[in-house]
Parts: structure tokens; C-alpha cells; sequence
């Protein structure tokens, strides 16, 4: 692999670890959902500082550049961390549902013991 | 027998009085609860100066998020028979009896106020009619049950459909989803002939690109959920 595009990619990949575990300290990302990126990173090190690695297995599919080889490797986290996120919208999707079902019927029922509050109050204000 | 009538309703300020105060008068013998999927029009308002029965959602959830919240609450206080009827007024409550009758003639679990059947009434445009025959024919295919009217919001529910429905219900186009989900679920589905209004007031919420979005999400849904398990 070209030397410059190697060391452009290794400090690249740097600055987004960086960015990745700063946010994870301040507390701005959670970790349950970054986990997936931090594998990414690792991976993408990993392939560009070894591209004989990564040269033999891109031979052994195929594909001539390793530098190739690794836009597919990015590609496919790419779409792996997509994928996830889908499913974490899915999820909070599903919660969001019940918990705006629940508190519409937990607030009917505070409105109902309100009123019957009030009824008894004047009840009580009648009879003495 | 505990009869809840469940009135979603967006947007229904024009309706929503129309509907309950003919509740309230002709049919006292039904309990009715209105959900109001958090209308940017003055429908909440109305609700809570008259102070009728109501749940009021802080964000808009679509009809079937509306729906079950509904079904949620007639599970919780134990209702026997639970009647869906829309907040515009096309459906006449005069024929909630009838429903549930032929619910407990056959005891089924779901019944459909289908308009197809006798074809009397309100009988909505030709390509919305088109729309409602393909979804019956796809429904047919992947469960097997026959309905005329698949997309009809008019439906009574024995306790054990609500309880179903209260735990899972199809969120976005939930009426022809719910049957195939009941049906696969081994519940009974039937429909009974009623006729429809026209809405007296304010607008349909479906336009040409949301029927074509509709027509493909429901298709695909109720494919899924034939092979959901």
C-alpha cells in the first residue's frame, strides 16, 4: 500500500478514536452503542498498519489492491453499524410506545381521582 | 356485560362533539373512552371543558398506537366486549348491537362492520374501493379468512381479542393487520353487514401518496406477519 495514504488513514483513524473516547468520558455517547465503532476502529488499524494481511487475504478473494480490500472492510462496518443503529431506533421505537400508552392512562386516572377528590371534598363541606 | 366504545381521534374538533353527545344520549348503556392522539386542533380542549371520558397522548403515535391505548385501558378495567367506532362519525353506534350479537352467535372474537356486504351506504371513492379489494385478496391469501372490508376501523372485540391487542397490535396501517394477526393467533374474525357515512366534517387524513405508501406497507406487513412466529 502507498506509504502516504497509509499514514493519512493511520492519523485519520487516530483522530476518530480520539473524538470516539472523549465523547465515551464526557458521558455524550454510550458505551452499549459504541462498542461497534471502537471494533471498527480496531479493525481499521489493524488493516492498515498490516497490509501484508491484508494483501493475502485480498489476493485470496480476489481483489488486486489491498487498499481496495480495505474500502470494502470500511464499507461493510459501515453497514454493520447502520444496521445496528436500525435496530436501536426499532427498539426505542417500541418503548416510546408503551410509555407514552402509559402515562396517557396514568394521567386520566390522576384526573379521575381528582375529580372524585373534589367530589368528596364538597360532599364533606355539605354535611357539616 | 362492560361494553367499552374506544373514539380515536385526530384532529376530530369538527366531530368529536357530534359523536359523543349521541353516545351519551341515545346509548348510555356503553361506556366510550376517546383518545385524543395528541390533534393540534382544539379537540383535547373540547374533551376536557365537557369533560368527557378521555385519554389524551403526549405525541402522536398513529391510529394504531391510539387504538391500543384503548385496548390497554379496557384490559385493565376488565371489559367484556370492546368496540372500536371512529371519531368522524361514519360509523353509526346503532349497530354496535348487532356486531356484538353476532359476535356471541358465533363466538368469534373480532367482527368487522363490513359496508361491502349489502352494499348500502356510504361507499367511498372507486379507487380507495380497488385498494380495499387488494388488501382483502392479500389477507385471504396469507391467512386464509375471507373480509370484505379489511380497512373498515369498525370492529367489536371479545375480552380475550382485547387482551391480545393490548399486548401487541400493529402500529401504523393496523386494520388489516390486526385481522391476519388474529387469525393466525387462532382467534375467530367474521364481519356483519352496516352501513357507513360520508364524514360530516373536517378531512380525511389519507391523500394519493400516502394510499400508494399505505398500499405497499400493508402488503408487506401482512406478508411478514404470515411468517412471523
Amino acid at each position: 500500500m502507498n506509504q502516504r495514504l497509509q499514514i493519512c488513514l493511520v492519523v485519520g483513524i487516530i483522530v476518530f478514536a480520539m473524538i470516539l473516547v472523549r465523547s465515551l468520558i464526557k458521558k455524550k455517547l454510550n458505551l452499549k452503542y459504541t462498542l461497534v465503532w471502537l471494533l471498527a476502529v480496531v479493525v481499521m488499524l489493524f488493516a492498515v498498519i498490516f497490509p501484508d494481511v491484508i494483501f493475502s487475504l485480498a489476493h485470496l478473494l480476489g481483489i488486486r489492491t489491498p487498499s481496495n480490500f480495505t474500502f470494502v472492510v470500511f464499507g461493510f462496518f459501515v453497514l454493520l453499524i447502520i444496521f445496528t443503529l436500525t435496530g436501536i431506533v426499532s427498539r426505542f421505537n417500541a418503548q416510546i410506545y408503551r410509555l407514552v400508552q402509559t402515562q396517557a392512562i396514568m394521567e386520566k386516572r390522576i384526573r379521575d381521582l381528582e375529580k372524585e377528590l373534589l367530589r368528596g371534598q364538597q360532599e364533606d363541606g355539605q354535611s357539616v | 356485560m362492560r361494553i367499552l366504545i374506544i373514539i380515536p381521534c385526530y384532529n376530530e374538533e369538527k366531530n368529536i362533539e357530534r359523536v359523543v353527545n349521541n353516545l351519551q344520549k341515545n346509548f348510555p348503556q356503553y361506556d366510550y373512552l376517546i383518545v385524543n392522539d395528541c390533534s393540534t386542533d382544539t379537540t383535547k380542549e373540547i374533551c376536557k371543558e365537557k369533560q368527557y371520558n378521555y385519554v389524551s397522548l403526549c405525541t402522536n403515535l398513529g391510529i394504531g398506537g391510539g387504538v391500543q391505548t384503548g385496548y390497554i385501558y379496557a384490559a385493565e378495567k376488565g371489559y367484556d366486549v370492546t368496540v372500536q367506532v371512529d371519531g368522524d362519525g361514519q360509523h353509526d353506534p346503532a349497530y354496535i348491537e348487532k356486531l356484538i350479537d353476532v359476535m356471541q352467535a358465533n363466538e368469534a372474537d373480532m367482527v368487522i362492520g363490513s359496508r361491502f356486504i349489502q352494499n348500502q351506504g356510504f361507499q367511498t371513492s372507486a379507487s380507495r374501493r380497488l385498494g380495499i379489494r387488494i388488501i382483502n385478496a392479500v389477507i385471504g391469501l396469507c391467512s386464509g379468512v375471507k373480509i370484505t372490508d379489511s380497512t373498515s376501523g369498525f370492529r367489536a372485540c371479545s375480552k380475550r381479542m382485547t387482551e391480545f391487542f393490548a399486548k401487541n397490535y400493529a402500529q401504523d396501517y393496523p386494520e388489516p393487520e390486526a385481522i391476519v394477526a388474529a387469525t393466525l393467533h387462532g382467534y375467530k374474525v367474521m364481519e356483519c353487514p352496516v352501513e357507513m357515512r360520508a364524514r360530516e366534517g373536517g378531512t380525511s387524513s389519507i391523500n394519493l401518496v400516502r394510499s400508494i405508501y399505505y398500499m405497499i406497507k400493508v402488503t408487506c406487513a401482512i406478508i411478514l406477519q404470515r411468517f412471523a412466529r
